[in-house]
């Protein structure tokens, strides 16, 4: 069975077994993903391409720590990348720096090799399509306090300081986003 | 933290940017609480398609290639670790002898090496026993003093009791005061309304009385000039009847000059005097901006006097005051000067006489 037929689950356990080719697959499934979440955290390609590549040698190293009756792969994947991107982000938060190359605006793109994973890229491009129409239906100010505590890392009185706006409406625009999110999500079938 | 309190941080724990210190309350609610559980867990798979939200981006091919290098040597070295840790082939090696236990305690070894074994376990359990006791007595001293220090907190706690009785009195009392405060300073106000109201009638009322004051003070001013003039021509009148009445009083007559041919005048005065009465009749009338004026004439010069003005008919009367007395000058005479009069003669003489000294 070539690695092309293999889930995450399966993936992993033959990465856990240090094997090479089982590894190219998962990040040549995912790797787009986390570099489109690290460069939302850190907004320079650069850091996002070392990050992206430090998320992926932490999937290799510790391979056995990956539990799938905790969550699935992308998930820990999502979750390393984050951190990776929020840690780099706050190190180098006095400077910021604009995008450099306009392509990185493209809109999904098949990861390249050879061999074209089909079920996945639908399934990507389905879940992708799906919950950014859900965030973007969001009430603006729901989406905001969403956007500033997940992808900027910033605590409830945080927000509440730099929005001027008090932490009680903070906390009940957070709760109304997450219920709508939930609903929207539900409804067409993607889960968690 | 209240259990409200602590499910109001679920949706910041599922968005990762909690306290480590609100991380482990909310770990510490859920694990008593399984429906709260349930629920963080259900936000739990909201927050974990967020990523999804953002655009994908493919890396440089350079991240692949770096990464993969460096996963193939990683995987390399642990596959030539493990090589190294397998264990050596048993070909060709003798069998290493076996024994059995019996066999050891029946050799002459066993005994000497187990007694002195027991007399080792014996030392240590004693050591044990010793180190135990005296940790029971330092755990009876802390009870002791846990215990005591409990008493004295009892203690505290009951003076404290009394002293909340004490306050709650007092604060009772304070309240009381207070109430009675609030009405009198109602009543304050009141009055306070009152007098207020007092004042602006008085205010009025003043008003009214500074207004009748000046208008007094007017007529007063008025009177007082009025005073002026009959006194000066009281004084005059006393002049005149002081002239007439004097046996030395003589009148001369003064002609117009070729100006106001028409013009004439009588003087008349006492020549020991310095006053004299000029009667004058037939001179024009003057513009507003000029005055008849007196002169007073000597062979060395001449004084000026008074200043009048004629009516429509040319007729005046005066008196007249000289520096010296009448018997001084030779002649008097009238010019036309401007209107407050000249300290010299400036103007044309239209009257002109001698007197008789």
């Amino acid at each position: 069975m070539s690695t092309e037929e293999l889930n995450e689950n399966e993936l992993m356990a033959l990465v856990e077994a240090s094997d090479v080719d089982a590894f190219e697959r998962l990040y040549d499934r995912y790797a787009s993903a986390a570099m489109g979440l690290a460069v939302k955290i850190t907004r320079d390609k650069t850091i996002a391409e070392d990050i992206v590549q430090e998320a992926f040698w932490t999937v290799w190293e510790k391979a056995a720590k990956f539990d799938p009756d905790r969550g699935n792969f992308l998930n820990w994947l999502f979750t390393i990348t984050r951190n990776l991107s929020l840690d780099s982000w706050r190190r180098f938060q006095s400077r910021p720096q604009p995008m450099a190359n306009a392509e990185t605006q493209e809109h999904l793109v098949l990861a390249q090799t050879d061999e074209v994973d089909v079920a996945h890229e639908v399934w990507a491009i389905r879940t992708y399509e799906r919950v950014r129409l859900a965030i973007a239906d969001l009430p603006p100010e729901q989406r905001d306090v969403i956007e500033l505590a997940y992808f900027y890392g910033k605590t409830r009185r945080e927000i509440a300081a730099e929005t001027n706006i008090p932490l009680g409406t903070i906390h009940t625009r957070a709760r109304l986003a997450l219920q709508k999110l939930q609903a929207a999500l539900h409804n067409v079938g993607i889960e968690g | 933290m209240n259990d409200q309190q602590i499910e109001d941080l679920f949706e910041f724990y599922v968005l990762g940017t909690l306290s480590e210190e609100e991380q482990i309350q909310v770990e510490s609610y859920i694990v008593r609480n399984p429906q709260a559980r349930a629920r963080l867990e259900e936000m739990m798979q909201v927050s974990k398609m967020l990523p999804f939200g953002v655009e994908p981006m493919d890396p440089s091919p350079k991240v692949k290639e770096t990464l993969m290098a460096r996963v193939r040597a990683n995987a390399e070295s642990k596959q030539a670790a493990l090589q190294a840790a397998r264990p050596a082939e048993k070909i060709g090696r003798p069998e290493p002898p076996s024994w059995s236990l019996l066999d050891w305690l029946r050799s002459s070894l066993a005994v000497p090496v187990f007694a002195a074994a027991c007399v080792i376990l014996l030392i240590v359990v004693g050591a044990w026993a010793m180190n135990l006791s005296g940790r029971l007595a330092a755990q009876s001293d802390r009870i002791a003093t846990l215990e005591e220090n409990s008493s004295n907190l009892a203690a505290t706690v009951a003076a404290l009791e009394s002293e909340n009785i004490t306050l709650a009195s007092q604060i009772e009392r304070l309240q009381s005061e207070r109430e009675e405060l609030t009405v009198q300073v109602a009543a304050l106000s009141s009055e306070n309304g009152d007098l207020a109201a007092q004042i602006a009638d008085l205010e009025t009322d003043n008003s009214e009385l500074v207004a009748q004051l000046a208008a007094e003070l007017a007529a007063a001013e008025q009177l007082s000039e009025e005073n002026a003039i009959l006194a000066g021509q009281l004084a005059a009148q006393e002049e005149v009847m002081a002239l007439f009445s004097s046996p030395q009083v003589q009148t001369v007559s003064i002609s117009g000059t070729e100006s106001q041919p028409d013009a004439e005048a009588q003087i008349i005065y006492d020549a020991e005097k310095q006053v004299a009465i000029l009667v004058v009749t037939g001179l024009e009338e003057l513009a507003n901006d000029e005055a008849y004026q007196v002169l007073l004439i000597r062979n060395d010069g001449h004084d000026t006097a008074e200043t009048f003005r004629v009516d429509t008919q040319g007729y005046s009367v005066l008196l007249v005051h000289s520096l010296t007395p009448f018997n001084t000058f030779n002649a008097v005479g009238v010019s036309i000067e401007p209107a407050g009069g000249s300290p010299q003669r400036t103007g044309e003489i239209v009257l002109l006489g001698d007197l008789v000294n």
